[in-house]
């Protein structure tokens, strides 16, 4: 065995409950919904899962879960932390458990109701969550947008980027969100016009600059390449998966380091990603890139190496992120128009790419790029087919 | 006190010390005892140098406007926060004392307290005076 992941695992499921503002039931049953989905998607029965990996914000306990489905030998548990930023983080470990024969099949899943129930964007509402938010919250740095509206005004300053450039992101993804009858936002049509004159937020941002809140739950079945070759889809490969942390790294406020308009968490990752990979973003046909707020998608543009850092407002200019243009992102709608599922939506979206059945399919799409959660420690999945 | 009730912060082992010098009007951050590097938030170990010696030392008070944004949602009226970065090298988030169409990225800041609660106090800063 070689000491690299590169595809020795595939997702090989996928499951989504509809996304809402009040789902009208536990997040309990969402994410055994989206389980016995991603189970059914991919043709084994779901006592057939022997690995559980978890969101640690999940409000839902894996014991919970294997109970529930009746489960009497799961082998693999672990957790990854940092809100968004364990989306790719879980499929990682879900990669590493089979590629390592300690599981067989390993559910990953999130399911929250966080419109319905509770909000992280409310006024200081997640400042329990970690020691440090009392160095910020209080002084009226109230929510991560507000966090990411610091980082992207600096950004602005270094190296000239617009507001407007922020709103090529929003439209491109409502755009998206529009061919999608699954996204919050679809049937609603937004322009660069609309996005210049919303709300503000905290200034530079606006409303339109913002993700949904959102209630719903998304599961992944990961197994082996041997075990997919027998299943019902055709298998995608995990081709990479890593994850980071940057410099004075803390959740959302790493204000300590050199240059805080660079995402160094994922900078610093994506040398290993395409490395693992063996392709370069240059090879890549169509990304998921987390978006909880738009200047995260112009700043993952320079730290992935789409362009050179400081040049990623000129990057999204004239729709080069819609379906037709350069690098067509967030297909489904992204976290700003699909559903903020955590960005777990966005890695299903990223399945749906590679086995050509997304519904704003990007024709002959190869590689897919999937990002986890920015301003915190995060992850990252390069996914392809053989 | 404050005309904006303000979430207030919690004082434990690691921060009591930055917390009873905002109360007496003194910035105080941790100073490595080793490499005598200043750093922010409180925290056990020197991450430059990794030693564990350290003691609270005052801050000048002076800084620059490293960023800012202007918070809307949640405010009565348009409120300043700043990341400003101190002369000793460390940058705090703190509320801006000045109107938002004075705010600009290099724009030269003295510390100021505000009294939020009756237990705490915090920094603010305004224009530094020439």
């Amino acid at each position: 065995m070689t000491d690299t992941l590169k595809d020795k695992a595939c997702i090989v499921g996928i499951g989504e409950t509809e996304f809402s503002k009040s789902s009208g039931r536990s997040e309990m049953r969402l994410a055994l919904e989206a389980i016995t989905a991603a189970c059914e998607d991919a043709g084994i029965g779901p006592k057939e899962i022997d690995g559980i990996v978890r969101f640690s914000v999940d409000g839902n306990q894996v014991d919970e879960i294997a109970r529930n489905l009746g489960l009497d030998n799961v082998r693999f548990f672990p957790e990854v932390f940092f809100g968004g930023g364990a989306g790719c983080g879980i499929v990682q470990m879900a990669a590493m458990a089979v590629a390592l024969g300690k599981a067989k099949y390993v559910a990953c899943f999130r399911a929250l109701n966080e419109r319905s129930g509770f909000r992280y964007g409310q006024m200081g509402a997640f400042m329990p969550m970690a020691g440090h938010f009392q160095y910020s919250i209080p002084f009226g740095l109230m929510a991560p947008g507000s966090m990411v509206a610091m980082m992207a005004q600096r950004h602005a300053y270094n190296y000239g980027t617009k507001t407007t450039d922020f709103g090529e992101v929003a439209v491109a993804f409502r755009k998206h969100a529009n061919m999608n009858p699954k996204a919050m936002m679809y049937g609603r049509p937004l322009t660069l016009e609309d996005h210049a004159n919303a709300k503000m937020i905290a200034y530079p941002l606006r409303l339109f600059d913002y993700c949904q809140e959102s209630d719903g739950a998304v599961a992944l079945i990961v197994t082996s390449p041997e075990r997919a070759k027998d299943l019902k889809q055709k298998p995608v490969y995990i081709m990479a998966a890593e994850q980071g942390m940057g410099s004075w790294m803390e959740m959302m406020t790493s204000y300590q380091r050199e240059n805080i308009a660079d995402l160094e968490e994922y900078t610093r990752l994506a040398p290993h990603l395409w490395k693992e990979a063996e392709i370069g973003p240059e090879d890549i046909d169509c990304a998921q890139l987390y978006d909880a707020f738009t200047p995260l998608i112009v700043m993952q543009l320079e730290s992935f190496g789409f362009c050179k850092l400081g040049e990623g407002g000129p990057f999204v200019r004239d729709g080069a992120l819609q379906i037709g243009g350069r690098l067509p992102t967030n297909t489904s709608g992204g976290c700003l128009s699909e559903a903020y599922i955590h960005g777990l939506n966005q890695i299903s979206e990223g399945v749906r790419q590679i086995r050509g059945t997304s519904l704003v399919q990007v024709p002959n799409c190869k590689n897919v790029l999937v990002t986890a959660g920015s301003g915190i420690p995060t992850g990252a999945l390069v996914l392809h087919s053989l | 006190m404050t005309d904006v009730p303000r979430l207030a912060p919690w004082p434990g082992p690691i921060n009591q010390e930055f917390y009873d010098g905002l109360n007496r009007h003194e910035l105080l951050l941790q100073k490595c005892k080793d490499c005598s590097k200043f750093r922010f938030w409180p925290i056990e170990m020197c991450p430059f140098c990794n030693s564990f010696n350290y003691e609270w030392a005052r801050c000048s008070g002076k800084g620059t406007v490293h960023s800012y944004i202007v918070q809307h949602a949640t405010m009565p009226y348009p409120w300043v926060v700043l990341l400003v970065e101190l002369e000793e090298g460390p940058r705090l988030v703190t509320h801006g004392l000045m109107e938002p169409e004075e705010v600009y990225i290099g724009m030269p800041v003295d510390v100021d307290y505000e009294k939020i609660t009756d237990e705490i106090t915090l920094h603010a800063f305004k224009k530094a005076e020439s």
